[in-house]
């Protein structure tokens, strides 16, 4: 039920934190500045107002649903099916992972070691194909950006690269 | 427009833009076989790599992209009962059945033959409305533009279907977002909350790859599996008999084509509403509705033509007025940023000749997309048994180099996996993805035209409703805004009606 809530609600409660924190913020500029950006928020958030509304099961919530989604039931996200959160989560994890690696080790070490942990560990693929795709992947890439095109491919911060 | 064109087969013939054409259309029919990814991951995809070559040069890759990816869809749902891009769906109603009924030789046949035609005549259509658009372009002063991209922003939003209110909140957001950085009339800082890296605001390359790219890999991660598990061994033959259905049916062809090429001209409407509706029209102009849905080849003429025919008439609003017309069209645009072109005026007016090398390369990659498919159509289908597990760690590596080989800039890269994550949420959310990006892209556009407007008038805001054009545009947005009502009062009535 909790969870429920969270799925229907979240996503316009944030928004909504999001837009006024943006709101405050704005009020730093002069008038002229601010104006459009202000409209802009202000705008938002009554729109964010009424889809708040428009998760309820109050009448004005079925009536919103109903104008602005063809349907009372429609428009009303459910958790998820077959998906599940650490799932999810860790979908964005591996992205985030290789990231970090990359920040540190850079693209030619990262790619290979990302490429195979995520084929051998998580998929459960051979170490042969995951070694070769990986290795396929790093050459592809040099012969694309460094030989083809010329571009110096990040290094990574332990390798001498900056941010 | 004569020279531009002779300019365009000239780069086409002798530059190389012939081998960029074929990378391009190559490209874009692998990325149209395999569901899920389609044209703007593509796009977004190709980006990085344009940069280190000529103007001309990416045009044609892009429109190599552009021209396969629609024909690319059509093999999956032909073959394999799954749409390549969402558009293709339309295909899907036909095109299987005949596929089942031992016939996908034909249905691809006939597929090939009206993508080609289609695509040609929808870049005959642009070919014939930029020249009126030029001299209608220069009629617009600050207001118009204002109202103009408002208008952009409202229609999408509207277009997206049972997502109104969130489409306008993706826009809002979107709008939000393309203020942070220099404000591009006073110079000051904006919501950069002291991060340097930010005052040239939010690079949109590394956002789009995130948005469309890398929210892409993360949704296949989470589903997991293969993107098809119908391995069905299928005969493709008699294909040259698909081809001539299409000349036993122009006017289907051409019904579909007009309707491809109007449609796409709308902003937000896209594809997938262009290749329903032409298929909807065949089905009830034909003397037999009843065939449809069990492999009648007007199910898949129709739509198909449809489909290729809305790429010209798409880049119509997006040439001339700088407001893109789908999500493919946004990422398009920032790939001609990239090559310091804005779209709008001025490039109506001075960059004619790579206007000429998209259209043409356009065309050629409708039919060369068709005449490669139609060699290889089955081994691209078998592309979507590929377990996705494979493809997951492709796509992720070669968009983050993509996005960092744009500046040199790791920065660019956790951009993009921040919009990536932020693309996703939308995906599980129910956002469109679509109003955010357009909103990124004309945030700048808007604003320092309202400003610019305000000082001319000073600061008179009637200047938006006394001024004919910037006025019609005005009620325009207000129709947009109330289309949900209309047509919730349309539907009570009709159920009265029925209950009567």
């Amino acid at each position: 039920m909790m969870r429920d809530y969270a799925f229907r609600f979240g996503p316009a409660v944030l928004l909504i934190a999001l837009t006024i924190f943006f709101l405050m913020t704005a009020q730093q500029y002069s008038v002229r500045n601010r104006t459009f950006p202000v409209a802009v928020a202000g705008l938002t958030l009554l729109i964010l107002a009424l889809e708040l509304l428009s998760q309820t099961n109050t009448a004005i919530g079925r009536r919103l649903r109903t104008i602005f989604s063809g349907s009372p039931d429609s428009n009303m996200p459910k958790v998820g099916g077959n998906v599940t959160p650490i799932r999810e989560i860790a979908a964005v994890a591996w992205v985030v992972a290789f990231f970090g690696m990359t920040l540190y080790l850079g693209f030619y070490i990262a790619i290979p070691v990302y490429v195979v942990a995520y084929l051998y560990l998580y998929a459960g693929k051979g170490l042969v194909p995951s070694v070769l795709l990986g290795g396929g992947l790093v050459a592809f890439l040099y012969a694309v950006f460094k030989l083809l095109l010329g571009y110096e491919i990040y290094r990574g911060l332990l390798f001498g690269a900056y941010i | 427009m004569t020279d531009a064109l002779s300019f365009a087969l000239d780069a086409f013939l002798f530059s190389g833009g012939f081998i960029y054409l074929t990378a391009g259309t190559i490209a874009g029919l692998l990325f149209g076989v395999i569901p899920g990814l389609g044209g703007p991951t593509a796009l977004a995809l190709l980006i990085p790599l344009t940069f280190g070559i000529d103007t001309t040069a990416a045009m044609f890759l892009a429109g190599g992209i552009m021209g396969a990816i629609p024909f690319g869809g059509s093999v999956s749902a032909i073959l394999l009962n799954t749409p390549g891009t969402a558009p293709n769906a339309a295909t899907v109603y036909d095109g299987y059945p005949l596929t089942k009924q031992g016939k996908a030789g034909l249905a691809l046949g006939a597929a090939a033959a009206a993508s080609s035609i289609g695509g040609v005549i929808g870049v005959i259509i642009l070919l014939a409305v930029l020249p009126i658009a030029r001299d209608a372009i220069l009629l617009f002063a600050p207001a118009e533009f204002f109202m103009l991209a408002v208008m952009g922003l409202c229609a999408i939003a509207v277009s997206t279907e049972g997502k109104f209110l969130r489409g306008l909140i993706a826009a809002g957001v979107g709008l939000m977002i393309a203020f942070v950085g220099y404000d591009n009339v006073s110079g000051v800082v904006r919501f950069t909350y002291g991060v340097g890296y930010l005052y040239d605001g939010v690079p949109l390359v590394p956002a789009l790859i995130g948005l469309f790219a890398i929210a892409q890999i993360v949704s296949l991660y989470v589903d997991g599996g293969s993107i098809t598990d119908n391995p069905s061994a299928v005969r493709v033959t008699r294909v040259m008999d698909g081809v001539k259905a299409v000349f036993q049916n122009i006017p289907t062809l051409l019904r579909g084509s007009a309707i491809g090429a109007i449609v796409g001209a709308v902003p937000g409407v896209g594809g997938t509403v262009a290749a329903f509706l032409s298929y909807s029209v065949t089905v009830q102009v034909s003397k037999e509705p009843e065939t449809f849905g069990k492999g009648n080849i007007q199910g898949v003429i129709a739509p198909e033509a449809s489909n290729n025919a809305r790429e010209g008439g798409s880049l119509i609003p997006t040439l001339a007025f700088g407001i893109p017309g789908s999500a493919e069209m946004a990422v398009f645009l920032g790939l001609l940023v990239l090559h310091g072109l804005q779209p709008g005026p001025s490039i109506l007016l001075n960059h004619m000749h790579i206007i000429a090398s998209l259209m043409l390369s356009i065309a050629i990659a409708s039919v060369l997309a068709s005449v490669l498919c139609l060699m290889v159509a089955r081994k691209l289908a078998l592309l979507t048994l590929v377990d996705v597990n494979y493809l997951v760690p492709i796509i992720l590596s070669v968009s983050l180099v993509g996005a960092y080989a744009l500046r040199g800039s790791i920065q660019d890269v956790g951009v993009a996996v921040i919009f990536g994550v932020i693309g996703y949420l939308m995906i599980r959310f129910d956002f469109p993805r679509l109003p955010l990006v357009i909103a990124m892209f004309l945030g700048a556009v808007a604003e320092v035209n309202y400003r610019q407007a305000m000082m001319i008038s000073r600061n008179d805001w009637t200047v938006f409703f006394t001024r004919p054009i910037s006025l019609v545009l005005f009620l325009l947005v207000l129709l947009s805004l109330a289309v949900p009502i209309i047509r919730h009062v349309m539907k009570r009535r009709k159920q009265a009606v029925k209950e009567a």
